[in-house]
């Protein structure tokens, strides 16, 4: 046996030797990897769920809404079809679960400003006030890059008011505050449509189209807005959580365990204007989402808002996600707003939740 | 520990609470005694710095309270008030363990699982408090208070109740007025709201007697409590006797 032939032989059993310690590792870590969740308390296992739910339908409703798209897009960059999905798909998809996260985040934090378990902006009016917002800018024709920031204001405003009358008129009554919450959601209505029969034809036709509620106007530009919002609301909301859940207990047990109340209130305010004006600016009103998400999510994990809000934000997009689908596939190659596949969903639950807050409270 | 000067509070123009002067010492367990209405509540208020008095100033250990930061006067006193909200679904634990805010941490094990013992409410911390009963909610509040001064050790704390005893039955009002007790020991400044005059009479050290938003008498419980006092204060027919032995008696 030559020496070469020896230090060949070698080589191989390190060779061997190697592949079967790698083997064993990667076993070990998929061992770990699958056993893992098993250890998990049920948030860190409901979080994991709902991120693979919410991958799963951002992908199907790129490749299935509201048609099946050939596999071979993804990989061959000179597909007729690349530019549909580059184009328009990805960024409908992406832009759609961004402004559901967005509505769905809302809603937790307008149920945790207003201790109330039936604030949600599309019933209360912080929705319709975002709505007339961007409206009036519409209306005067200011360029379309204020288009979030008119709606923002307009979401604001409607929020002030209704801490206004909440804290000098009516006290923290459950029931009442809804009332005026929906008085306001009419007048915003109304002054919407007043401002669309006083526009021109070209206006009306303008906010028309944008108020009924479609992802269709999301393109590029757009959907690099809502990611930066859904980022930034991503960054700034985690530090309000513990304060937001001690606000819950109440003002003055807040206040005693050291929460700046009327800091915390003004931050949300502006928070929660920021967030609708967003969502509204880009896709117009779509009631539900608000309030159906985080009584399911709380449901789920309780009342820990910082439980609830991450997997409210994944399910609300992709809750919206889902509605676009069939928005798009019901009567295709015609689309049904958005609005009023939720509504149709909503109404009804939004009666049944009415009936569980009065008998058990929250969740 | 607390030293008020001059306080007094008005709403809507009305006058809740006249001026008046407290000095509250470590070791020292108050009582704020008076029919419904007579401001107790809103002089409980006022020395948790839930609300600013209109006149006058509050020290709490040598430092004014309107300067201190939220966060050191959470540290150093707890306040249990009458307002809550009843129907949130947190479990009980999470609900105790909210009096970590103020130290920013988290709470060592033994520290939570000291207070449920003390409650007797180990049994009941993943439940939803919602569902709990009212003397159950009271408890879990109750231990939320305990814990918040926990850390800064009870000798340098004070802790206001007001009206710790509602919804209590017999068992835990004895359990808590005991621990109220050792705490006092250990120096705890201590404030209730009662409507017991017995259990203020043998357990706390001094009384501030309240009327119409004014102060009756203040000081050492057995000069304010007297018999013609409390009868003219209440507007009712009160007598005092003596027990001979140290038990409850309950009529």
């Amino acid at each position: 046996m030559s020496i070469d032939q020896r230090s060949e032989n070698q080589r191989r059993k390190h060779i061997a030797i190697a592949f079967t310690a790698r083997l064993a590792h990667h076993a070990a870590i998929i061992r770990l990897l699958a056993g893992y969740p098993l250890h998990m308390d049920k948030y860190r296992r409901l979080l994991i769920i709902a991120i693979v739910f919410s991958l799963l339908v951002i992908a199907c409703n790129i490749l299935m809404a509201p048609s099946l798209l050939p596999l071979e897009v993804l990989f061959d960059s000179q597909h007729p079809w690349r530019q549909i999905l580059i184009n328009i798909r990805v960024p409908r998809a992406l832009g759609g679960f961004c402004i559901g996260a967005l509505l769905a985040a809302s809603g937790v934090l307008i149920q945790g400003l207003f201790r109330n378990p039936l604030a949600e902006p599309g019933v209360i009016g912080v929705s319709s006030g975002a709505a007339l917002g961007a409206a009036l800018a519409i209306f005067f024709q200011v360029s379309v890059w204020f288009l979030p920031l008119a709606a923002c204001l307009g979401a604001g405003g409607a929020v002030l008011i209704l801490l206004w009358v909440g804290r000098h008129l009516i006290g923290q009554q459950v029931s009442q505050f809804i009332l005026v919450g929906v008085a306001l959601n009419f007048t915003a209505t109304a002054s919407l449509g007043m401002l669309t029969y006083l526009s021109s034809d070209q206006i009306m036709r303008s906010i028309s189209f944008w108020s009924l509620g479609n992802l269709s106007a999301i393109h590029f530009t757009e959907l690099v807005i809502l990611m930066s919002g859904v980022l930034a609301i991503c960054l700034i909301v985690p530090r309000y959580l513990s304060q937001l859940n001690i606000w819950l207990l109440g003002e003055h047990n807040a206040k005693q365990l050291g929460v700046n109340t009327r800091r915390l209130n003004a931050h949300l305010v502006l928070m929660i204007s920021f967030m609708v004006g967003l969502a509204v600016a880009f896709c117009g009103v779509i009631g539900f989402i608000g309030l159906l998400v985080p009584h399911a999510v709380r449901y789920f994990v309780g009342m820990d808002n910082k439980k609830v809000l991450p997997l409210s934000m994944l399910m609300g997009g992709s809750l919206l996600l889902l509605a676009d689908w069939l928005a798009q596939t019901l009567v295709a190659p015609a689309q049904i707003p958005l609005s009023l596949i939720l509504a149709i969903a909503g109404g009804p639950l939004f009666i049944v939740l009415l009936n569980a807050v009065q008998k058990r409270g929250w969740a | 520990m607390i030293e008020a000067k001059q306080i007094s509070y008005q709403a809507q123009g009305k006058t809740l609470l006249a001026p008046l002067d407290l000095c509250l010492k470590p070791g020292e367990m108050w009582t704020i005694l008076g029919p419904n209405g007579a401001g107790k509540s809103t002089l409980m208020n006022l020395l948790a710095g839930i609300n600013q008095p209109h006149t006058g100033s509050i020290e709490v250990q040598g430092q004014s309270m309107e300067d201190m930061p939220a966060m050191d006067l959470a540290q150093r006193r707890a306040y249990l008030s009458q307002q809550h909200n009843d129907d949130i679904s947190f479990s009980c634990e999470e609900i105790i363990t909210m009096a970590a805010y103020p130290w920013g941490k988290s709470f060592e094990k033994i520290q939570l699982e000291q207070v449920l013992d003390w409650f007797d409410l180990q049994h009941l911390k993943h439940q939803s408090y919602a569902q709990l009963s009212g003397g159950e909610k009271q408890r879990c509040n109750l231990a939320r208070s305990c814990l918040q001064i926990l850390p800064n050790g009870f000798g340098n704390s004070i802790l206001l109740l007001d009206e710790p005893l509602s919804g209590l039955d017999i068992a835990h009002q004895v359990k808590l007025f005991k621990l109220l007790k050792t705490l006092q020991k250990q120096g705890t400044c201590i404030v209730m709201v009662l409507h017991d005059i017995n259990l203020a009479l043998r357990f706390c050290s001094h009384g501030i007697l309240l009327k119409e938003g004014a102060l009756v008498k203040q000081g050492d419980i057995n000069e304010v409590l007297t018999a013609s006092r409390l009868s003219d204060t209440f507007e009712t027919e009160l007598i005092f006797s003596a027990t001979p032995t140290p038990h409850f008696y309950w009529a």
